[in-house]
């Protein structure tokens, strides 16, 4: 066992009843440092590890900047938003905006108001009662808000619509109704079931429909029989009368794009009129959009259904059904610190499910089947630890490359699309190999360039050692900064064989192209290696 | 270096597609000199159908009250098929006087949702748990590690669990051409300097050296799956480094790139089943809650380059003495239908009861399996007949994945649960 323990990194901790044996704190402070900030330790912070654990560096990467926008991130893939093709256009706006820019502005307004709530540690109810938004120079040319434009036109602030909408954080943002829009004979149907998805985790729309015979041809007749039919009546009498509650969202045109993203008050009972069903949540009758917010909030689904997904994320799957008690203490752990995201994260963090590094001889077929022993670098997770690394960033035609899917490698690195591909692949696949190394060769290169260029406080990752990173291989200085490049990326010393091998490959690269290709061949293939890009 | 799947007389795919140009339509059987490859050996297209078609427009001649249709719908027969004939869509019928004997339709089947999400998941894998592979993914999992793109994946949904490796994206704009060439690395607003041939050869020897390390590191768990992985997309990127044209496929013009990228990617032996979605994007373009007749269109597009399909692989030879079409299933899909009358905005809403395409190898042409009821709602069948029987079973998509499995010699039991559905006996050759 201790021999196997070894071989695997980790440290030699008994193996617990599970099976499941903890990281290393080196090994788990990178974890750490990816889940919550979305970047890698540095080697200040990994020696801290080391010496005073890594459970040492949460609060203060809570409160890191890079935390906030991290989560944007995450939840974006959590939630899908980011979708390259919405219903309308930025043309249908009247404003020159590039598509990218168009679609992730208002993609990322509902997620830029949960992780602000997030980062100021407000009560997570405020995701779904707050009388804010957050908007950035687009939106605000868009959208009817109260917003004080700042100079940098894509800095995001706080703002207020005003359009009448009542408070409601995210249930309210138009950010969110855009990406998941309804057509004019489904009635909201497919944003109340999203809501119900994404905020309650009950999957409606998955639930199969059981029809001796289909009833009714026509959509009048089909309308009528959600009303009627037994079978349809189990599921559309909880998303009809939600969907009622939305119908302040409603456009008379759904091609008008003012129409469909201002909020109209005087609509808000029109549902009933439509569709005869009255505003209700789950049975408790809605007389405003105003209680929409505050009945989420209290439904104990909402703080269950947080806990699940915040789980799923940092554990890097879904919770199984037999793990509801670790659900059910995360949950307390969110509702009794006072609905506070960061002490769920520190739940999540501290639970065996995250720390685990590898799996002992003894554990279950179950646990071996489910457990993730390490993760794979989400796309916008590997794009924001590249940059922090190297600086480099895959910017084309205004597009995040890592991040969209027109031009860019999102999918093909193993992302979703939030359209044909609703979850990520936690596979390397043959598109995610040479992606990788192309955004390797890019990155390592760009590195090798600014930091050889640089003073040497100033650099990012190469020559933190030495004055001159423009080394000879002979140099005896080239042992210490290679060591110095492996820890800071991989978050380990290499051994021997690993210094002798990237010394050969600077080496070789160097003494014909030169110290600046030798150090991007270095970093390059070290970006490549998995050991990089999963954690 | 990974061996790819070379068929014995490869030919140039532009001779090939030139020849595919003309019309051989007149073959309606296979080659004399085609020997039956096993479902082991059959090769699958997927072609998947975003949003909902409306099954009444083609599939399903039902001239009822109960069915709203344009006045230039006429009942027509071509092969054996019964199919709805209009001079908007004159592709259709070409495909059918052309290869009706090798296709079997499958009508009423029923997907047991109205939801597009769970509508796709059910037709590709049956259920809506995240647990089960589609059922392209099984079928490319049998390719062996030989072939470099057991999918070749242009587009459409996926639901891989087990096989998440078993398909190759191209991107819908180039973009895994453009990777393998290097091309992609000039798209960049931060410009830096490309690494020399030298360098990237001693980086590749490298990275093996320490994936090898990373695979001795993480002998069990998900780190062991990623090391393997890692290794086989490798291998097999090294292979297709050769074939970057070939792979250079972009969605703006899906179904005339699509077919070409399918032709030379079988020609060349690089993959054993393809997938292939025409009209992406939102809920697809054939989500016709208004103006259905954009299905035309549509219609008239998918069938002239279901012709082309079928052309090109009738003309390009297979592995195993006779053509590409000889040793192909094409399976052309949509996850729901549309209702039979119009609404108000002369568009059509979702229908659970659809329509499937089974065409070529393995498939007994030249018939129509299952039946619609004058209000278009699917009819029980007796799956060994295809016949209409009050005692037999309302199809679901676990007939349709059975059938797709029994085809390529895939045992359906351990992917289809009993009761969701059989094999479909009568599709079969």
């Amino acid at each position: 066992m201790v021999t196997l323990v070894l071989l695997l990194g980790c440290t030699a901790d008994r193996a617990p009843q599970t099976g499941l044996l903890p990281l290393g704190q080196s090994a788990l402070a990178r974890r750490m440092s990816i889940d919550l900030r979305g970047i890698l330790p540095t080697t200040e912070e990994l020696r801290s590890a080391e010496s005073a654990g890594a459970d040492s560096l949460i609060d203060g990467w809570l409160a890191d900047p890079h935390f906030e926008a991290h989560l944007v991130d995450a939840l974006a893939e959590d939630w899908l938003v980011r979708a390259d093709e919405l219903k309308l256009e930025a043309d249908e706006f009247g404003v020159d905006i590039d598509a990218y820019t168009f679609a992730r502005s208002f993609a990322n307004e509902p997620t830029r108001l949960m992780a602000r709530i997030a980062a100021e540690d407000r009560p997570w109810t405020e995701t779904v009662t707050a009388d804010w938004t957050m908007a950035n120079h687009t939106l605000a040319e868009i959208l009817p808000l109260e917003f004080e434009d700042p100079a940098d036109p894509a800095e995001w602030r706080v703002a207020r619509y005003t359009d009448g909408r009542p408070a409601g954080g995210v249930v309210m943002t138009s950010g969110l109704w855009l990406r998941y829009s309804t057509t004019l004979f489904n009635y909201n149907r497919g944003r109340a079931a999203a809501l119900a998805q994404y905020l309650l985790c009950v999957d409606i729309a998955s639930r199969p429909v059981a029809f001796v015979a289909f009833p009714g041809t026509s959509s009048i007749e089909q309308e009528s029989a959600v009303h009627t039919e037994p079978t349809c009546i189990a599921c559309h009498a909880s998303l009809d009368s939600l969907a009622g509650t939305l119908f302040g969202f409603w456009p008379f045109e759904d091609e008008d794009g003012v129409e469909v993203v201002r909020y109209h008050p005087e609509r808000e009972r029109y549902g009933e009129i439509l569709t005869g069903v009255s505003p209700a949540y789950f049975g408790t009758p809605v007389t405003s959009a105003a209680q929409l917010g505050p009945l989420i909030a209290n439904d104990p689904r909402f703080s269950m259904c947080t806990a699940q997904r915040t789980a799923a994320r940092l554990w890097g799957r879904q919770p199984a059904d037999d793990e509801y008690a670790k659900v059910v203490a995360l949950q307390q752990a969110l509702t009794t610190g006072g609905f506070s995201m960061k002490a769920l994260l520190r739940a999540v963090l501290a639970t065996e499910d995250y720390r685990v590094g590898s799996l002992a001889e003894n554990a279950e077929d179950a646990v071996v089947d489910r457990t993730r022993t390490v993760r794979v670098l989400s796309t916008t997770t590997l794009a924001s630890a590249v940059e922090d690394l190297t600086g480099f960033r895959w910017i084309w035609e205004q597009a995040d490359e890592l991040d969209g899917d027109v031009t860019g490698y999102r999918v093909l690195l193993g992302g979703a699309d939030g359209n044909t591909v609703r979850s990520q692949n936690p596979t390397p696949t043959v598109s995610h190999v040479v992606a990788m190394q192309r955004l390797a060769e890019l990155a390592g290169a760009y590195v090798a360039e600014a930091d050889l260029a640089a003073a040497r406080g100033d650099r990012r990752l190469i020559g933190t050692t030495v004055d001159d990173a423009a080394l000879a291989p002979d140099d005896e200085a080239l042992a210490a900064e290679l060591i110095a490049v492996h820890r800071r990326m991989l978050g380990v010393t290499p051994d021997a064989d690993e210094r002798a091998e990237l010394g050969e490959l600077y080496g070789a690269v160097a003494s014909t192209e030169g110290s600046e290709a030798g150090w991007a061949a270095v970093v390059s293939t070290l970006l490549r290696d998995p050991a990089f890009w999963t954690y | 270096m990974a061996r790819i799947w070379v068929p014995p007389r490869p030919l140039s795919r532009r001779a090939l597609l030139g020849a595919g140009g003309l019309t051989l339509g007149g073959l309606f059987l296979p080659s004399p000199l085609a020997a039956a490859v096993t479902g082991a050996q059959r090769r699958f297209v997927f072609v998947f159908c975003p949003g909902g078609w409306d099954q009444s427009m083609v599939f399903a001649p039902v001239f009822s009250s109960e069915v709203d249709r344009d006045f230039g719908d006429a009942p027509a027969s071509a092969g054996g098929i019964p199919y709805v004939d209009s001079e908007a869509r004159p592709s259709v019928r070409r495909f059918f006087e052309a290869w009706a004997a090798r296709t079997c339709v499958v009508n009423g089947w029923n997907v047991p949702s109205v939801a597009h999400e769970v509508c796709t998941r059910l037709t590709m894998t049956g259920t809506v748990t995240a647990s089960q592979d589609d059922w392209v993914s099984i079928v490319a999992n049998g390719a062996g590690p030989e072939v470099p793109m057991p999918n070749v994946l242009l587009d459409g949904p996926l639901f891989p669990n087990l096989y998440p490796t078993a398909s190759v994206r191209l991107g819908t704009n180039g973009q895994l051409s453009a990777l393998l060439t290097g091309e992609a690395s000039a798209r960049s607003t931060l410009r830096a300097n490309a690494p020399s041939a030298s360098s990237e050869a001693l980086s590749d020897a490298l990275l093996r050296r320490r994936l090898d390390r990373y695979t001795q590191r993480h002998l069990v768990g998900t780190g062991a799956t990623v090391g393997a992985a890692t290794r086989i997309a490798l291998d097999r990127a090294e292979v297709l480094r050769g074939y970057a044209d070939e792979l250079e496929y972009r969605s703006e013009d899906a179904l005339t790139a699509g077919v070409t990228t399918i032709l030379a990617c079988f020609e060349l032996g690089l993959a054993r089943t393809a997938t292939l979605a025409y009209g992406t994007g939102g809920n697809g373009a054939w989500d016709t809650h208004s103006d259905n007749r954009v299905q035309d269109t549509l219609y008239e597009a998918l069938f002239a380059a279901l012709c082309d399909l079928c052309d090109g692989l009738d003309a390009s030879p297979g592995s195993h003495g006779g053509t590409l079409l000889d040793e192909t299933c094409i399976v052309v899909l949509s996850e729901m239908g549309r209702t039979p009358l119009y609404n108000s905005a002369a568009g059509k809403d979702h229908w659970p009861y659809t329509s499937a395409l089974f065409i070529g190898s393995g498939v007994r042409g030249g018939q129509v399996v299952g039946e619609y009821a004058d209000d278009l709602t699917g009819q029980p069948i007796d799956i060994a007949t295809g016949a209409p029987s009050a005692s037999g079973e309302v199809l679901y998509p676990g007939h349709l994945g059975a059938t797709i499995l029994a085809l390529a010699d895939i045992d359906p039991g351990p992917w289809v649960p009993e009761g969701s559905g059989r094999t479909i006996e009568a599709v079969l050759e």
